[in-house]
């Protein structure tokens, strides 16, 4: 099996970026956090939709890339289940696990979810590739979940810490 | 002497050495990236042995545990930490 990987010159992981972080107080990590947030916000939002999409357990610093106002997710060697981890809901930064209960979603992530939803052949040639890859039982499970998370998107534009608990995590 | 080093993917399409973290046990000691090897001291790393992802994180004071888990965290094809390499040599 190969694969075919975007090279994204000049990039950075998150480990690479300095900050005010070092004068170690609670209050500077926290400005540096926040404004990093603020400005990849809606990248992040995608982020972690995906990672919730194909249940990947292990987003963190070094695992998404920086280049100018885009982030770009790589290393997804712990999705779809791997290794029995647990179901992950966070993004790692700084010590902080991330995530957007109750936050508008960006419309265009909404809207591109409800498109596929509304192109059965589109799903079924999702299906067809992962169970290809991972296996049936993993590739019903993460159309599912696109499913789950697209009707309460297209119903609501966000997603509540409660609606994840119980109709997200489905393996 | 135990060592991993972190490989980072450049423009040019090498490989380069950014990181070299060594056992100098009961710690481990990072040479390199200044900016990087901070992130790695106050952030640490998954410990990827736990199942649970709310476990306690790895940092250079954990030794070889750290040095172990450090192929897990960077994995991917632009940051990359090789398994743990031993070396006769004080390097």
């Amino acid at each position: 099996m190969g694969s075919m990987q975007e090279f994204i010159p000049d990039a950075k992981a998150f480990y690479e970026l300095e900050s005010d972080y070092y004068h170690e107080t609670k209050d500077d990590l926290n400005r540096f956090r926040d404004a990093f947030v603020d400005k990849h916000r809606a990248d992040l939002m995608k982020m972690w939709i995906l990672d919730i999409i194909i249940s990947n357990s292990d987003r963190h610093g070094g695992n998404f890339l920086i280049r100018g106002d885009g982030l770009h997710a790589i290393d997804h060697g712990y999705t779809l289940r791997y290794n029995g981890d647990s179901f992950s809901k966070h993004i790692n930064l700084k010590n902080g696990m991330w995530q957007f209960f109750n936050e508008e979603l960006p419309p265009e992530l909404v809207e591109n979810i409800k498109n596929f939803l509304e192109r059965p052949g589109e799903q079924q040639v999702l299906e067809e590739l992962l169970t290809e890859l991972f296996g049936r039982e993993y590739a019903l499970a993460c159309l599912k979940r696109i499913k789950v998370i697209g009707e309460i998107l297209i119903k609501k534009g966000k997603i509540t810490g409660s609606e994840y608990d119980h109709f997200i995590p489905i393996y | 002497m135990k060592f991993v080093e972190i490989y980072k993917l450049q423009n040019s399409g090498d490989q380069k050495v950014i990181v070299t973290c060594k056992l100098r046990d009961p710690v481990v000691i990072c040479d390199g990236d200044p900016i990087f090897i901070k992130n790695l001291e106050k952030d640490g790393i998954r410990d990827y042995s736990n199942k649970d992802l709310g476990a306690s994180k790895l940092f250079p004071k954990d030794g070889v545990k750290f040095l172990e888990n450090l192929k897990f965290a960077f994995k991917s094809g632009y940051l990359v930490a090789t398994d743990i390499q031993e070396s006769d040599l004080n390097i």
